[in-house]
Formats: structure tokens, sequence, C-alpha cells
């Protein structure tokens, strides 16, 4: 055969190939087709192409290997198990840029699914040489091995480590000052990722610097690299006092509150999640929230959104009132109650309704003005509707009972607590009762009232164990009472009455 | 037998006198005996009984005796502790009674003091009220500055929003620019049936036309998938940041200038720097500026300056100079610390200096210390030296 013929053959042959690994690739792109080409055996043809002498061929093989790893967990369980990876993350350092960024797309798809893939991926050295690829010059690579690397700290705190003891957090940093916006977003997005376990992988991630970036970048006007800067820093700062006072001191708290009123709600709700967790850890931290105006802000941002995104504004307001009672009332000045009351009787979710109750019982405990506050807006019958429900969970009823118990321990409010009397179970009636016998001995008025209400004579009605401690205060409200009215008003009176009309001796 | 006289007749008379006597006798002795002895038992148990009831009345008297004195001995033994435990007691009621007085005072003291300090710095009433309505108006002031940011944030949307369509529009007619009436034919905005033309036809008359660019076929790439243009698949994936990879192929859609069309960067200059370049003296190296005598002045001025100064300071002793030995500026010797390696190479070359003298006005740099009484040290003109330290009047000696 002649030369130019001999050239054809090998050239057809290769156009077959790049033309396999291309259509293969396409077709990787919908998850659907994944089923079949794994039934027709794709990863044996696949395989041998990773090895091809066209660069572009190696290439899209790997691609290809790398959508059909992120769609289905029992592909890229076949990758680690054929020991695909290994000679993937051998030829990362050797490869030109476009390989890189296919080879390190098939980690990041391998690595997503579960920890133990995750694992494999490390064990073969995956995290070393994604952290070469953060020091590439393409922004590409960059971002596609801050992604992976994401991936693989999202799963637990040992993978975690591992990412940090690859030494990936100063150059993840170092991503953050890039210009392209999507390596910031990445970068932030696996920062976060490696701060949420442990307090030690956050104070690693402190230790580099990280919180100033992105402490500036918190203004930036992308949208989806606020919220990854947002959640990095609330995933910092919600482990320890020293990392909240750390994101503190980075002046975020005047400035990220402008956040709440962003277009995208996810912004809005990481910001919130961050007030919650700096506001958690010390009244100090709280009150330094609570003066810039805080507080007032995130009761705004409850009576903007809907759902789950309610949740961090919520029990944000609970941690600050659980604080100090004049934290609570700083909540209560800055109309948190009615807004409470409005996310109580609206959310449909028995969480949100839980953290709801639970964070009014924050503000409620603390003096009688506070459980005033909080009985004025008409909480407590309804938390008493919920405790009662046995629809709602038990989550729910257990924070509502806990609500309830201690708003009431504070409540001097005494048509209320009347209200109360008549369709509360027991364990909240003796709570009930016993403000009652407190406040009744002191206030004639309130005994007359108490009386005329017919309060008394529902008093009279309720059975309690003698000896109980709710029998006690009903003894105590009865003592100061005349004796004719407690016994016309004891249920057998009108019967006795008339008994003693029978056994009258006409003189 | 006392009566026996010498008369023989009237003795024996008397004989048979006193044998019946002696008989009468001894019969009596003999009844009194055993009536003695008839009587004997009973006597004697009476004497017993005498005997026991004397002495008994007789212990008994000792005994009462006793217990008289024992009484006597107890009573004023049981005076006297109850005396001293009753001063006891009422000592301690005392000092019980003090006590309770005193704490009731200082809880009266505390509790004005606490009541004043709580009321003054912790519960401040006032504070507190004025706190919280300040923290009312901080409130308002936030939600208003946030209601602002707010609407400032929705009106910048809304303009770039506006501004996009507009581009848009004007897109669009450049693209529909065919359709544009002329003066024989209304375009189809033109109608002949609508009182005034649509917009659409106002905008092609305003746009100017423009020869469509021959775009190259760009899209050949695109075959080949780069990862880039995976991400679109993913953006369900569970917890996925959302993030599109930044796309190369954007580049390609930017129009950059032909390469070729050197024409447009000036031949000249700005006036204004050609005139900065005329009038600039470039600057003269740090060797041509200095004069070639500079350091021999330099240190005899130092020279005159340290004596005036030694002069000055010479009463205060050893350790005003040894200052002097240390006197320049931290940041002199910490240049020289920086300095390190190239430094111990020149000790080595100066450790072979002949033994001399530093003179008293010399001044010079400590370097670092070597040893206890030794210490690196260069001079103004450059050398590096190790001086020992000596006792008397120079702070150091040169090696």
């Amino acid at each position: 055969m002649s030369q130019p013929q001999i050239i054809q053959v090998f050239e057809q042959y290769q156009k077959a190939r790049m033309q396999f690994v291309q259509s293969v690739a396409l077709l990787a792109v919908r998850p659907h087709n994944t089923g079949g080409l794994q039934n027709v055996g794709v990863m044996a043809l696949l395989r041998p192409l990773l090895l091809d002498v066209v660069p572009k061929v190696q290439q899209t093989a790997v691609l290809a290997l790398g959508r059909l790893a992120d769609h289905s967990e029992d592909l890229a369980r076949v990758l680690v198990k054929e020991d695909v990876l290994p000679p993937l993350v051998h030829s990362l350092a050797s490869q030109n840029r476009f390989y890189k960024k296919a080879a390190v797309f098939v980690l990041r798809a391998v690595a997503k699914h579960s920890p133990e893939l995750a694992q494999a991926v490390v064990a073969c050295g995956g995290a070393d040489a994604l952290v070469l690829c953060l020091e590439e010059f393409d922004p590409g690579v960059k971002e596609a091995a801050a992604w992976a690397l994401g991936f693989i700290a999202r799963h637990n705190a040992p993978l975690a480590q591992s990412v940090v003891d690859a030494g990936a957090v100063p150059l993840l940093v170092l991503c953050l000052l890039e210009p392209e916006i999507a390596i910031k977003r990445i970068a932030a997005s696996t920062i976060s990722d490696v701060a949420r376990h442990t307090p030690e992988l956050a104070q690693s991630v402190v230790d580099t610097g990280a919180v100033p970036h992105l402490a500036q970048m918190m203004l930036n006007p992308d949208a989806k690299l606020k919220r990854q800067v947002l959640s990095a820093l609330c995933q910092i700062s919600k482990h320890s006092v020293s990392l909240a006072e750390m994101i503190i001191e980075a002046d975020v708290f005047p400035a990220a509150m402008s956040c709440l009123k962003d277009p995208d709600v996810y912004v809005r709700k990481n910001v919130t999640t961050l007030m919650r967790e700096v506001v958690k850890h010390t009244p100090e931290l709280s009150l330094m929230i609570v003066n810039c105006g805080g507080v007032a802000a995130v009761v705004d941002y409850l009576g903007d959104c809907r759902g789950d995104l309610r949740l961090p504004g919520i029990m944000m307001l609970g941690y600050v009132a659980a604080h100090s009672e004049s934290l609570a009332m700083a909540v209560i000045l800055s109309k948190g109650v009615p807004q409470l009351a409005v996310c109580l009787s609206e959310e449909p979710e028995p969480h949100v309704k839980a953290a709801t109750a639970w964070s009014i019982g924050q503000i409620g405990r603390h003096t009688p003005e506070h459980a005033a506050a909080v009985t004025r807006a008409n909480l407590l019958p309804k938390l008493l509707e919920l405790y009662v429900d046995a629809a709602s969970s038990e989550d729910l009823q257990a924070k509502c009972k806990k609500a309830l118990k201690s708003v009431l321990q504070m409540c001097t409010y005494l048509p209320e607590l009347e209200s109360l009397l008549y369709d509360a179970p027991s364990n909240i009636l003796k709570h009930v009762v016993c403000q009652l016998s407190k406040v009744l001995p002191h206030d004639s008025k309130a005994r007359r009232l108490f009386v005329s209400s017919g309060g008394l004579k529902k008093l009279q009605e309720i059975t309690a164990e003698p000896g109980s401690a709710l029998q006690e205060h009903i003894n105590t409200i009865n003592n100061c009472f005349p004796e004719e009215i407690v016994r016309y008003y004891s249920p057998g009176y009108p019967e006795a009455l008339l008994e003693r009309v029978e056994n009258y001796q006409p003189a | 037998m006392t009566t026996c006289k010498p008369t023989r007749k009237n003795n024996m008379t008397e004989l048979h006198v006193i044998q019946s006597a002696l008989e009468e006798f001894q019969r009596e002795y003999f009844n009194r005996n055993s009536q003695a002895e008839e009587n004997r038992r009973r006597e004697h148990q009476a004497a017993t009984q005498i005997q026991s009831w004397f002495r008994g009345c007789k212990v008994r008297a000792y005994l009462s005796y006793l217990h008289k004195k024992a009484i006597i001995i107890q009573k004023i033994w049981r005076g006297f502790t109850a005396r001293a435990r009753f001063r006891q007691m009422v000592k301690a009621a005392y000092f019980i009674m003090k006590m309770n007085f005193y704490e009731e005072m200082a809880v009266r003291i505390q509790r004005r003091w606490r009541g004043f300090f709580v009321r003054k710095y912790i519960h401040n009433f006032y504070a507190r009220k004025r706190y919280l309505e300040g923290l009312y108006r901080k409130n308002e002031v936030v939600r208003r500055e946030l209601r602002e940011l707010e609407e400032l944030q929705k009106r910048a949307r809304e303009s770039l929003e506006m501004v996009k369509e507009q581009r848009a529009k004007v897109k669009q007619a450049h693209h529909l620019h065919h359709l544009l009436s002329t003066k024989q034919c209304p375009g189809i905005f033109n109608s002949p049936f609508r009182p005034d033309p649509h917009e659409m036809e106002l905008l092609l008359k305003q746009v100017k036309y423009q020869a469509p660019t021959r775009l190259a076929s760009r899209e050949e790439a695109c075959a080949l998938g780069m990862p880039g243009q995976a991400p679109p698949s993913l953006p369900g994936s569970p917890g996925s940041p959302g993030i599109k990879t930044t796309r190369t192929s954007n580049a390609s859609k930017l129009k950059l200038p032909p390469i070729a069309s050197r024409k447009q960067q000036d031949v000249f200059r700005e006036p204004g720097e050609v005139w900065q370049q005329r009038v600039h003296c470039p600057d003269l190296t740090s060797r041509l500026q200095a004069c070639y005598a500079q350091l021999e002045e330099a240190q005899s001025r130092l020279r005159q300056h340290e004596s005036v100064r030694l002069r000055i300071g010479d009463n205060t002793g050893i350790q005003q100079r040894d200052k002097i030995c240390t006197l320049p500026a931290e940041q002199q010797q910490r240049c020289f610390y920086s300095l390190g390696r190239r430094q111990e190479l020149q000790i080595a070359d100066y450790t072979q200096t002949p033994r001399g003298e530093v003179l008293p006005g010399t001044m010079g740099w400590l370097i670092r210390r070597l040893r206890a009484n030794q210490v690196l040290y260069t001079t103004m003109s450059g050398h590096v030296c190790v001086c020992r330290r000596s006792e008397h009047f120079l702070p150091f000696t040169l090696d």
C-alpha cells in the first residue's frame, strides 16, 4: 500500500474515535441517557480512550466520563472501583489546561456523591493535585479545582481537614482576590464548606486572613457571590465566640444589614443567618447587633419573606431575647412580637412554628412587662391551641408548652389568665392558677372582677387531686374570698341548699 | 481469908465459918457461873445489838455529816460554775445582740448603697428609658434607611432594565431596518389605516443603517464541549452553589479592533510630556552626586560632634559611654542585622587586624553582641571589628 492510503486509514480511525467520544459526551449531557450508556458498556470503551494518542480525544473522553459520573452515583463508584482516578490525578500535573479542567471535573463529579467516594478521591492524592491546580494560571482550571475541593470538603470534618492539610485554604483566599466573579464565588463557597464542620477548621480558615477579604466582598453587586460570602461568614462565626468576634472586628455589621434589602432572597436569608450565628454567642455581641438596629431590620425582613426563609430571622429574635431582659425589651420595642404572631399564624410548617413558639417563650419569660407584651399580641391562646392540637408535631407541642409555661410564670394580666382557665389542660392550668393565686390576694378590684366574670365559678369546677400544687393554689384563692361566695359558686350548691330546705324543721 | 485471927478456938470456928463461907462461896460461885453461862448467849446478842445500834448511829451520824459537807461543797461549786456559765451566756447573748445590731445596721447601709448603686449604674430607670427610646429612634432610622436603599436599588435596577430594553429595541431596529417605509411604499409599521405611524417606524427612522459585519463562524468549537458547557446541566444538583463557569467563548463575542491598523497610535507624544522630557534633568546616581572626599569629611564632622558630646557627658561615667557605643538608631542596627551573612564574611577578614584602640571620639554601631564582654562593632569608616570591653576609660578596645 502507498503512504497516502496508510495515512487515510489512520485518519479515518482517528475521525471515528473523535466522533465516538464527542457523541458520547453529548449523550452524557442528558441524565436519562446514563442508564442506557452504562448498559452498553460505555466505561469499558471510554477507558482505553483516556490513554489515546490524540489529546483532544483524551480530553473529550475524560469529559464524557465526568458527565456520566456527575449524573449517577453508580457510575462514579464504578470509576473508583476500576482505578480510573489515580492515572487522572497523575496526569493532572503534566497535561494542558483543557485536559486539567476536564479531569478536575471528573474528580468533582465523583466526590460530590458521598463521603466514601470523596474519600476515595482524597486517597488517590486528589486533594493535593487539586491544590496544585489552584495554582494554575488559567481561571477556568482554578475555578474547577476550587469547586471540586468544595465538594470534597462539604461531606464531613475529616475530609475538610484533608483539604486543609493539602494547603488549599491560603490558595482559596488568593482565589478570592481574582478578578473573575465566578472564581470568587466558588472560592467563597469552598471556604464556607471547609469552615462549617469544626471550630478548628474555621480557625484555620480565619488564620489565613480570609475574613477581611470576605467582609470586603460582602457589598459586591453580584448576588450569588454575596450569597456565598455571607454563608462563608456565617459558617465561620457559628463555632465560637472568638470567631464571631473576629467577624465583628472585620466591620461586617452595619454594612451587612444593607444586604437585608437585597433583591435576592438567599442573600437576605444568609445575612439573617449570619446575624443569628453572631448573636447566639454572648449578650455583648447581641447588644452590638441590637444597637446597630439589626433587630428592626430582621423584623422587617420577617415581614418580607415566607416559609423557611423566615426561620433564621425568627431564631435570631429568640436568641437575642434569650440573653437578657433588656435585650428582650429591645426585641419587643422593635415590634418583634406582632411579627412573630404573624409568623405563628401564617406559617404552615411545624418546625417554623416551633421556632416561633420558642422565640416567643424567650421574649416573654423575663418580667411581667415582657409577658404583658406577649399577651397583648394575643399569643397565649394561639400557643395553647397549638399545644392542644393533636395534629401538631411533638417538638412543636413541647416548644409550645415550654413557651406557655415560661410566659405564664411571669404573666399578671388577669383577663388573659381567666380566659385560659376555661380551656387549658391541667398541666397548663397549674401555672395559670398559680399566677392567679399570686395576684388575687393583693388586689381587691381584681377579686371583684374575678367573681363577676365567672372566674371563681370556673375555679370551683376544677377538680384537683387533694394535696397537689393545683389544689393548694385553689385553696389560696378561695381563702381570699368570703366563705359564702365560695360556697355559692361551688358546683353542688343548689342541691345542698334544697337539702337544707328539706331538713329544715319549722319551729 | 481476911478474918484469920490468932485465937485457936476462935480460929476453929473461924475456920469453920470460913470453910462454910468458902463452900457458900463455891456454891454461889458455881451458881453464878452456871447462871452466867445460861445468860451468856442472850447477853452477848444483846450486847451485839447494842453495839450495832451504837455503831450504826455513829456511822450514820458520820455519813450525814459527810453529806452535809458534800452538799456544801457541791452547792458552792455549782454556784460557782453556774455563775461562770451565766456570765458566759450573758456575754454571748450580749455579743449576739451586738452582732445582730451590727448586721442590721450593715444591712441598712448595704441596702442604701446597693439601691443607690444599682439605680445609678445598673438598672438606671432613666438611662434604660433613654436607651430604649434611643433604640427606638435608631430602629426607625435603620428602617427608613433600608427602605430608601431598597428604593434606590430598585430604581437603579429599573433604569438598568430600561436601558437594556432600549438597547434591545435599537438592535431590533437595526435588524428590521429594511422595513422602513420609503417615499413610494409605506412599511408595515406605517400603516395607512392608522392615524400615526407605529413607534417602531420612528425608531427605524432614527437608526442609522449599518452594513452587517460578517462574523466568523464562532461556534465551530462548540461541538467539543469544554467542561464549561457542563454546568448548565447541573443547576439542580443539591447545594451546588448555582454558579456558571466562566465561559471562554464569551471572549469570542467581543469585537476587538483589527490588529493591522497601527495608524491609531500617534507618532508624537503629548506636548506636555515632550516638555517634561526637555526640562527634566536626569538624576545623578549617588556616586556622581557625592564628593570623593565625602567619607573623610563626614568622619571628621562626626568626630568633632562626638568629642563635644563626650566632653559634655564625661562625668556621667561608663554607662554613658556604653550608650554612646550602642548609640545609633535602632533602624540602623536592624539594617545591619539584616545584612547578616555578608558581614560575617567581613568579620572573618577583620579578626586578623592588628590590635588597636578605638579612639575616644570614634563613633560606631553595635552590630551584635558576641560574648559577654565582646561585641561586633563597626566604625564610621566602615571597618568591622570585634571589640573587647575593658574596665578603664574606653568602653571597648579594638581587637
